[in-house]
């Protein structure tokens, strides 16, 4: 198997070109096999672990929903993953054999993902805080009490997580290096692109360094599928599906956050945000249930 | 045109007798088989060393696609017919004019006595960067070096340019499909027509091909309907010299006109995009129109919307403004 | 000298062939076979016939004839061209040349030079060119096919040609070289002519090829910035 594809130009010199094809389906071959390993040890194993116990009298002080993702969270994420399956689309079906004018579709799809990823930053940051997606040591050390707990070892429990649990902090980061990656990269291939402010004009660098920026954006946008066949088959298990609603309706259910998250460290009750309750309650009232 | 380098790589040489049999080699030796017709391209490839096939198929002593017989009414063309046979055609002549004439504006006499009109059609970009050996998008590579601010784009396009600005170089091309020439193409899995418009494709749906065939397939002959057999023609081709030399820009058109008015038309340029462009708008414009200055006018105006030149090659909107203007006005100045 | 002999003119029956001719110089020697040479030779010319010494009649001398003044040859070139305005074709319609290059000694020779000279010169004129892209260094116009020297349907069938037929003073045999006269003066009565087809649109670059052609006639701008070559 190739992994990069290689031209000679007329002087005689090799010329890197990009990441072989072939990657493709060795990134296909990587998110099936994930899909396989978890589903065979889920049902092997798994099932059944990792829900707590629920105290009753907490469960009247909350509210039915509890706010997970507020609107503007899940208008990015929507627009994020229309792009990105547009991107990915548009990049793979005509290497598959799918043939389809495809560039325009590509590049505009790309800068959309641009703009949102510049806003997901700046809303993340500064309205949700970091705290939410960094790891932390507490993360660390329940994630090896996981581990453990998988492998059979009959120790001490992992405690509950916060809202985001390692596996999505973990997810999010691989996610974000690969898709910077592209973006990144793809965005200093809009100089090969004639646009109203400037002409397309590819001598800005070498077709050395260029060979590089191909290979990196094939590797960020291979990855992503691997990535995204993961986040596919856990958005539709089962067990997970409540997770996924919230992403399209924005609350969870006051049991399962009970069930499923540590108060202390996912605060939405009477000390934490009345706004969350609030604009919870207000949203059950939007969308009647 | 490279530097000459070397002899031709080594390769294996098979001379099928039949169709069928370039068929089966065809799927055995699968991706790098190389179809050879006249060689006159082929040959030019494998010296430079640019093309390195390891099989080679040469469709030479293949009798059932050479020449020239009446089908129906109209015509049948095998693809091996060399393009002096199709020039010199008495039916081809007297019928289809517009490809006698443009079959002899190819190249030279020494090339179209041993050209094919299958390899004409059939024949790949010439633009010089590619064929220089740069690795350029159409050569695997992911750049175009023509469409470049300082780049050498005097040949090269107006219209739909998508990561590859090279043109059509074939002359005979614009004049099969102004005639809505079939293009009869043969593979492992049988036999499908299609039409000349359909036959050349451009870099958005393969920057690799100009034409719809993929390995494996065949092109074995090119009928010619009758609906415009005998129509009023006209083909003209500019370029730097009256021979040996591809097409600025050339244009193919037939009219079917009665009584000074133009009942029907095909109008198509070559040499101002990836594929011989068929100019339907111009085509809708001259519809029930007179023969006339004006309409010539209009036509050739029309013919130039969305042209979007290079640095090099914006004269190429005049010519084909020009050429689209005489082929409506029909006599050659 | 005449059909492969050389004889004395007053009874042609007493000569020697070429062959004999030169097999007497081989057994002479000498000065007669190439192996005594003048001194004043070129270092050139006297390793030239070192080199044929031995195989049959040498003769080599220094053109040592006094010079007065420069002997240069001309060519006076008169064209006539068609130009097509609406695609910037130009067609070579009628050229007729005249030539001063002293006393005319081979006429069908000088004949070849003055009309295969001029057909070069259109080929300046009309398409021959260097282009290079200025980013990588690469030729784009290489090889026959590249370099677009005319074809035969470029150059009109007819072409005329006379010679002054004055000899020069200062050769012995009056002659002057006319290699290169014919080219410069082609290519300047194309141009010239072009020129004032076009009304008066001077270039000031060859070739002038159809695109520039054009250009000028519907009035747009050219495509090569004033000073910039190898386009």
């Amino acid at each position: 198997m190739e992994w990069f594809r290689w031209e000679r130009n007329p002087w005689g010199q090799e010329i890197l070109i990009g990441l072989s094809w072939d990657l493709i389906w060795v990134a296909v071959a990587a998110g099936a096999l994930l899909i396989v390993v978890h589903a065979l040890l889920y049902y092997w194993r798994w099932r059944g672990a990792g829900t707590g116990k629920i105290s009753e009298n907490l469960l009247d002080q909350l509210p039915e929903r509890i706010l997970r993702h507020s609107v503007t969270s899940r208008v990015f994420h929507w627009v994020m993953a229309a792009s990105v399956l547009t991107l990915l689309f548009t990049a793979f079906l005509p290497i598959w054999g799918v043939k389809f004018s495809w560039v325009t579709a590509h590049w505009i799809a790309g800068l959309v993902l641009t703009a949102a990823i510049i806003f997901h930053i700046v809303h993340a940051s500064l309205w949700k805080g970091l705290g939410l997606i960094w790891i932390n040591s507490q993360d660390l050390s329940d994630g090896w009490l996981v581990v453990k707990q998988a492998l059979g070892s009959t120790g001490s429990a992992p405690g509950k997580p916060g809202k985001n649990p390692l596996e999505n902090k973990l997810f999010h980061h691989v996610v974000a290096i690969a898709t910077l990656a592209t973006i990144i990269t793809g965005l200093i291939m809009m100089a090969k692109v004639d646009t109203p402010w400037w002409k397309r004009n590819p001598y800005i660098l070498s077709d050395d360094t260029w060979g590089i920026i191909y290979v990196a954006h094939g590797a960020g946008s291979v990855a992503l599928i691997t990535f995204i066949m993961a986040h596919f088959y856990f958005a539709a298990r089962p067990e997970k599906r409540w997770i996924t609603l919230s992403m399209l309706r924005g609350w969870i259910s006051r049991e399962r956050y009970l069930e499923h998250y540590d108060e202390s460290r996912w605060p939405v009750g009477a000390a934490a945000s009345g706004d969350a309750a609030a604009s919870a309650a207000r949203q059950s009232e939007v969308e009647g249930l | 045109m490279a530097i000459i380098q070397d002899m031709m790589p080594a390769f294996e040489l098979f001379q099928p007798a039949s169709v069928n049999d370039a068929l089966a080699l065809l799927s055995r030796h699968g991706k790098d088989t190389w179809v050879l017709g006249g060689g006159m391209d082929s040959l030019d490839w494998f010296k430079d060393r640019v093309k390195k096939p390891k099989v080679v198929i040469d469709l030479g002593n293949i009798k059932e696609i050479e020449g020239i017989r009446q089908q129906g009414d109209g015509v049948e063309i095998g693809a091996m017919t060399t393009l002096t046979q199709v020039a010199t055609n008495s039916l081809i002549q007297s019928r289809y004019g517009l490809l006698a004439q443009a079959a002899r504006k190819v190249a030279t006499p020494q090339i179209r006595n041993q050209g094919t009109i299958g390899g004409n059609v059939s024949q790949d970009a010439r633009c010089w960067y590619y064929r220089d050996g740069m690795p350029c998008y159409r050569a695997g590579g992911n750049t175009c070096y023509a469409d470049t601010p300082t780049a050498m784009n005097r040949e090269h396009c107006l219209f739909e340019a998508d990561r590859c600005v090279a043109v059509t170089p074939s002359d005979t091309a614009p004049a099969l499909i102004a005639l809505d020439a079939k293009f009869v193409i043969r593979n492992s899995k049988g036999e499908r027509v299609v039409d000349a418009e359909d036959f050349f494709i451009g870099p958005k749906v393969d920057i690799k091909r100009m034409t719809i065939l993929k390995p494996g397939d065949l092109l074995t002959a090119i009928r010619l309907p009758a609906t415009w057999a005998g129509a009023r023609f006209y083909f003209e081709k500019v370029s730097d010299r009256e021979a040996w030399d591809f097409p600025l820009v050339n244009v193919a058109s037939a009219m079917i006109v009665e009584g000074g008015t133009i009942k029907q038309a095909r109008v198509v340029v070559g040499g101002v995009a990836n594929r011989p462009l068929r100019l339907k708008p111009v085509e809708d414009s001259l519809r029930g129109e007179r023969v006339s200055e004006e309409t010539a006018e209009l036509a050739g105006q029309t013919a130039i919307w969305g042209a979007k030149p290079l640095n090099h090659n914006h004269y190429k909107v005049s010519l084909m403004k020009n050429l689209v203007k005489r082929s409506v006005r029909g006599v050659k100045v | 000298m005449g059909n492969g002999r050389v004889f004395l003119k007053s009874d042609s029956s007493k000569g020697l062939t070429f062959a004999e001719a030169a097999q007497q110089a081989i057994k002479l020697g000498g000065k007669y076979s190439g192996k005594e040479l003048p001194k004043e030779l070129n270092p050139i010319t006297a390793r030239a016939a070192t080199g044929l010494a031995g195989q049959g009649l040498v003769g080599v001398a220094k053109d040592n004839l006094p010079i007065k003044g420069a002997p240069f040859a001309f060519c006076a070139t008169f064209v006539q061209v068609e130009v097509d305005l609406e695609t910037g074709h130009v067609e070579i319609k009628e050229c007729v040349e005249v030539a001063d290059c002293g006393t005319v000694i081979h006429p069908k020779n000088l004949g070849n030079q003055l009309t295969g000279g001029a057909v070069q010169g259109f080929g300046f004129a009309l398409t021959e060119k260097h282009v290079f892209d200025t980013k990588l260094g690469l030729a784009a116009t290489k090889g026959l096919h590249g370099a677009k020297p005319l074809t035969f349907l470029d150059v009109p069938l007819d072409m005329q040609w006379e010679a002054v037929n004055q000899p020069d003073k200062y050769n012995p045999v009056g002659v002057k070289g006319i290699g290169e006269p014919p080219l410069g003066a082609a290519a300047s009565a194309v141009l010239s002519a072009i020129s004032d087809a076009l009304g008066g649109v001077f270039f000031n670059r060859t070739p002038v090829t159809c695109d520039m052609i054009l250009n000028a006639a519907e009035k747009k701008p050219q495509s090569y910035k004033p000073l910039e070559v190898n386009v």
